[in-house]
């Protein structure tokens, strides 16, 4: 006589709290990681924008006579830190040029380097090589100007609104699609 | 013949060494220098800070010529009076709290310091779930079924006996 084999009950799966947990975080992970591959990671969001910049009175490149940020109220001020042994200002260079030729006889926008840690020596050199700004540019020799307005590395260009807030920043060379974009916004913003 | 040239080279070695010991002090005695009050406070706020154009690295760890100079303008602020908290917030103030070594616990922040210890409590259940699940898993669901006195509701008397031989 044979007996059936038993069937061996299959042991009852229950779906606990922490799984649902589980299952939440890594929801959670992906949706953070989807999120992340969508950032611009050579943006860094600058605190001073949407602050008054800090007013300056610093030597003019080349000359004897000081120049304020101030001395600019009433118009935009496109704020450029360059230095000669900067390798990303020469490619913005011929940028800064067209865009300072074309847009500062309008009369409300003023372009205003900060030739940040260099020598003069440097500096002239720079621009005898690549062509004279059309505007001025102040010496910050120390580079202590270029912490005061949070700047991690050359070039990095600030564009100041009509009231001296800061509208827009931007860190690396300038294109002229970028500028545009941004004097938008120092425009719009008043 | 040996054993006085190994005498002498013994000797040698014994008499000369500390002096040359002496003179290795003396050559590192320069190098150990005692740091300055000034010295300490700078090295406090430059270590909580980050050096902007480098990877993880602290102001006060930093070469670069950024963090030089941010290390002068925390030594001008330490020397006009300004406590750490001023000095911190300014570079805040300007750079965001990126330039801070360690994220601030407020706002959002707080996750950036929980998750990890939620995640390794979480992993830690699931290991310990699931050790649980497996210890259960590899108990024979027919030895379950045996009462106290060895018999089996579901079994016949021969097929207790056999299993019984070959658990032992």
């Amino acid at each position: 006589m044979t007996t059936e084999p038993q069937k061996i009950a299959e042991p009852q799966k229950v779906i606990r709290w922490w799984h649902f947990a589980l299952i939440g975080v890594m929801i959670m992970m992906f949706i953070l990681f989807a999120a992340g591959l969508g950032r611009d990671t050579k943006f860094i969001p600058s605190p001073l924008v949407g602050k008054p910049a800090f007013d300056f009175d610093l030597k003019q490149l080349g000359k004897e006579s000081n120049i304020k940020l101030s001395d600019y109220k009433g118009k935009i001020v496109i704020l450029n830190f360059w230095a000669s042994w900067c390798v990303t200002c020469r490619e913005e260079h011929h940028v800064l040029l067209e865009a300072a030729n074309a847009l500062q006889p309008k009369g409300t926008v003023q372009f205003l380097g900060v030739n940040s840690k260099d020598t003069d020596k440097g500096a002239f050199g720079f621009m005898d090589k690549r062509g004279h700004f059309p505007y001025p540019s102040v010496i910050d020799r120390q580079g202590r100007m270029a912490l005061e307005y949070g700047v991690y590395g050359m070039p990095e260009t600030f564009f100041i609104n009509k009231d001296g807030v800061i509208a827009a920043k931007h860190i690396g060379a300038l294109t002229h699609k970028i500028l545009a974009d941004k004097l938008k916004q120092a425009e719009a913003v008043q | 013949m040996k054993q006085l040239i190994a005498f002498i080279c013994i000797s040698v070695s014994l008499v000369f060494a500390p002096s040359s010991l002496f003179a290795a002090e003396k050559a590192q005695a320069p190098q150990v220098r005692i740091e300055s009050e000034l010295e300490k406070k700078i090295r406090i706020v430059a270590s909580m800070l980050r050096c902007p154009v480098c990877q993880g690295e602290s102001v006060y760890d930093s070469h670069a010529d950024v963090a030089v100079e941010m290390k002068r303008l925390i030594a001008d602020k330490i020397k006009a009076g300004q406590s750490n908290e001023e000095i911190l917030t300014y570079f805040k103030d300007r750079y965001g709290n990126f330039i801070l070594m360690e994220p601030p616990t407020e706002g959002l922040h707080w996750v950036i310091w929980v998750f990890p210890i939620f995640m390794a409590l979480l992993g830690a259940l699931f290991l310990f779930q699931n050790l649980k699940a497996s210890a259960q898993d590899i108990k024979d669901p027919h030895l379950d079924n045996f009462d106290q006195d060895g018999q089996s509701d579901d079994l016949s008397t021969e097929e207790v006996t056999d299993i019984k031989e070959l658990r032992l």
